[in-house]
Order: structure tokens, then sequence, then C-alpha cells
């Protein structure tokens, strides 16, 4: 074998670039051959550079500084370092692994547990909104316009402008609008004040139909898709109300509908 | 003189003047981060550089002489003088094992080619000229080391014996641990290397 291919292993064994089985079989080969032997002092002495003048006066100045400077202290790692200190050792690496992933978990199941899953679909809104009352024969203008379907929600807010006794029925009827628009917030707002002026639309209504339980559950809707509650306390309000809905079935098996929405979330 | 605190301050002090250039060292020996990577690396790849560098100040001072090494042949950090630092350190980590490989397979070469009956007895006599150039430590660790039947490998032993044959010197004793035997081995290859190459052995010769 040439010299030249000698030396270009010995660079490539020097320089750690080997396999492991071709490092071995360099070493056996380096045991047995002298005429690898020979190449690889005549490549030891040849590579080598000694220092030029200026490197060794270098040196001598850093040595001189070092001796002056007294005893150096030892320096305080920051903890990242001893972490990656740490990270290197196989040990290290299955504490470190470990422990990030048990992190992670922990991480995952708090924030799972605490945010809220994505707001109910507009279809299941829409599905579940109980509709406002509508007698037979008209008796307010509001009534005679949202039961003959010409209510529209700029048309109801311009009524609700000058209610005498600072509640009109326009507003019961406004609350189903904005509620079956998206616009949950301001659902929520009117159907508040629908609750808290329930005597005015009470006189409207028959006594059998429970107006009061259905625009209670409809605020609920509505703050449900506002979702500034959050769903615990949406369920709290309406496990509330179910006992309260028995003799309205078809109410009931709408709440009894969110609350398994809620659950299945 | 102001003191820089800035480390690009620094390495401008290294390309100045004479007495801008020692003041920049010893302002390096004043950074803190210089310590922290030198102690970093040097924790991280123990216990392999261990041979080359037994204390961490070891590696430390050879990082510091490296990077005014880098400055003065137009390298150096640029504007990142921590991460060039740092750098620099896992470089001569590296360096140092290639080394440790390099020095085995030296002694390897050495002591076979001794051993050889056709290049054996010339071989010798290159050396032991060679080794009668050299300083007292280099020659005694290299002649017990390398020409003595059996060589001796044992660190204990080498340091004894450099205290006996040259422990004293017209400054005062010096003394020789065991633990600085793979330093001064290493040092005294790279001597040995540097005086071969000015007086070749002739293997065709033979």
């Amino acid at each position: 074998m040439s010299n030249v291919i000698f030396t270009q292993q010995i660079k490539t064994y020097l320089a750690g670039k080997m396999s492991p089985r071709a490092e071995k079989q360099f070493e056996a080969d380096l045991e047995r051959s002298a005429e690898l032997k020979k190449a690889f002092l005549q490549y030891s002495i040849d590579a080598y550079e000694p220092p030029t003048s200026k490197a060794k006066e270098t040196r001598q100045l850093v040595e001189e500084t070092y001796q002056a400077y007294g005893a150096v202290p030892q320096p305080t790692l920051p903890w990242w370092f001893h972490l990656r200190v740490l990270w290197d050792s196989t040990m290290g690496k299955l504490l470190l692994g470990s422990g990030l992933v048990a992190t992670a978990l922990v991480a995952w199941f708090i924030v799972a547990g605490q945010s809220d899953p994505a707001p109910p679909s507009r279809q299941f809104m829409s599905s579940h909104i109980q509709d406002p009352f509508c007698p037979g024969q008209a008796a307010l203008p509001a009534t005679d316009i949202f039961c003959n379907g010409e209510a529209t929600i700029p048309r109801l807010e311009q009524m609700t402008q000058d209610c005498p006794g600072g509640f009109c029925l326009a507003e019961y009827y406004l609350a189903h609008l904005y509620l079956k628009d998206a616009q949950y917030q301001k659902a929520a707002t009117a159907f508040e004040r629908c609750i808290t002026h329930y005597e005015v639309i009470g006189a409207y209504i028959p006594k059998d139909l429970d107006v009061h339980n259905a625009l209670i559950f409809n605020r609920i809707l509505a703050e449900l898709g506002e979702g500034k509650k959050s769903r615990a306390e949406i369920r709290t309000a309406l496990e509330a109300l179910l006992p309260q809905l028995d003799g309205y079935r078809s109410l009931r098996q709408d709440a009894q509908e969110v609350v398994d929405f809620l659950d299945k979330k | 003189m102001n003191i820089p605190h800035d480390s690009m301050d620094i390495m401008a002090l290294l390309r100045g003047s004479e007495a801008e250039r020692k003041e920049g060292v010893r302002l390096l020996f004043e950074l803190e981060f210089i310590r922290q990577y030198a102690f970093y690396w040097y924790r991280r790849y123990l216990p392999r550089i261990a041979n080359k560098y037994p204390e961490w100040e070891d590696l430390y001072m050879e990082s510091i002489f490296g990077l005014i090494n880098e400055v003065d042949e137009g390298r150096g950090p640029r504007t990142n003088v921590k991460g060039y630092f740092s750098r620099l350190c896992q470089n001569m980590c590296e360096k140092a094992l290639r080394d440790l490989k390099e020095d085995e397979a030296f002694d390897q070469v050495i002591s076979g080619l001794l051993g050889a009956s056709d290049s054996g007895y010339k071989l010798r006599a290159w050396i032991e000229n060679i080794l009668s150039k050299m300083e007292c430590k280099c020659e005694t660790l290299l002649r017990w080391r390398y020409l003595q039947t059996p060589p001796v490998k044992d660190k204990e032993q080498l340091a004894a014996l450099l205290q006996e044959e040259c422990g004293s010197k017209k400054n005062g004793p010096e003394s020789y641990s065991p633990i600085a035997i793979p330093v001064h081995l290493h040092d005294c290859r790279n001597k040995f290397r540097g005086l071969a190459g000015t007086n070749p052995f002739d293997f065709d010769d033979n």
C-alpha cells in the first residue's frame, strides 16, 4: 500500500472519522504492519507545526498574567449550565427526559381541565331556543309585528326607544331575535331585563305557560354562547333550573340536552 | 487607562499596541463568562480530557491563549465574544481528545518500531540523538517512557524519576506531580516531533 493511502487512513483515524469497526481494524494493522508504523511516525513528525515566535511570546504573556492574577476563583455556573452538564450523562438524559415528559403531562392535564372547549354551534343553539309566546289575537304592535314575521332587530330596537314604563314588550321579542342572530351579549342583557320586568310580560301571557322559566333558560343559553361564564357555572344554573321544569316536558328536554352537551365536552 | 467593560473593547485592545495588548490579556482574566465557559466545557468533557487538562484552570489558561492566538491570526470574534469563546473551548476539548488518540498511537508506533529487528537499532540511535538535544524534563521522561526495557508507563514512577533527575533547578526546586505527567509527556512528544522534523529519520535507508 502506498504512503498516500496510509497518510489518508492515519488522518481519518486521528480525526475520529472512522467507524468503530474500521478503527479497530486500523489499530490492529498499526500493531502488525511495520510499513504503517513508519508512515505514522513520518506523518506525526511532518504534521507537527512548531509554535511561532509570536505564539511563544503570547504564551509567556498569558502565563505571566495568570501568575500575577493569583488564584482564579472557581466560577459559579447558572442553573441551565448544570442542566446541560447533567444532560450529557445517560442517567441525566433519563432523569431530565422523564421530568420533562411528566411536566408536560401535568401541564396538559391542568390546561385541559381549566380551559373550556369550543362554544356550541349556532345550529345547536337555534334548535334549543325557547320561542316567545304569540297570542291568537294581536294585543300590542310589537306582538303583531313579531308574530306576523315582520320583525327585524332594527325595527324592534326602534320600538324600544320610547317605552313609557321603562320596559315594553318589544324588548321581549328583541331578546329572542338577538339570541337567534347569535348576538349573545345583547341577548343575555335583554333576557335579564325581561326576567326583571316579568310582570309586564306576564300580563299578556296565559298562566299555564312557563314563560318565566323559558326566559331563564334562554338567558342561560345566551350566557353559554357569550362564553364569559365557565361551563361549570352554566351547568350549575341549569341544574338549579331543571327541578322547576317538571311540568314542562319540551323545555325540560331542551335543558337536559344542554346539560348533556356540557357533560360530553 | 480606562477599563473597558465591553468584551469587544477587550478584543480591540488585543489588536492594539503592546501596552494595550497586555491590558487586554489582563482584562480577559477578569471576565466571568470566560471562567464559566472554560469550567463548563471542562466539566462536560471530564474525565476524557483529564490527561491533557488535569485541572479546569489548565483549560481556562489554554483557552485564553487560544483566543489571543485567534485574534493574532486575524480571526477572533467580530460580534459575539461569548459564543465564539464557548465554541473555542469546545474545539479545544475536541482537540484534546484527538491529541490523546494521537499520543496513544504514537506510543504504540514508537514501541513497535523500537522492537522491530529491521529498524529498531537505527531508530534507537536516532531517538537518543534527539533526546540529547532536549531539556532535562523531556529527555528523562521520554527516555524512561520509550527507550527503557521494559518502558515505564506508571505515572507515579515517572514523576518520582523526574523528581530525582530534574527536581532541582537553579531558580529553586521544581516538583513533578503524577497528575501532570500526561501533560508533560504530551508537551515533550511535541518538542520531540519538532526536533525530529529538523533531523528526519530515513526509514528507506534500513
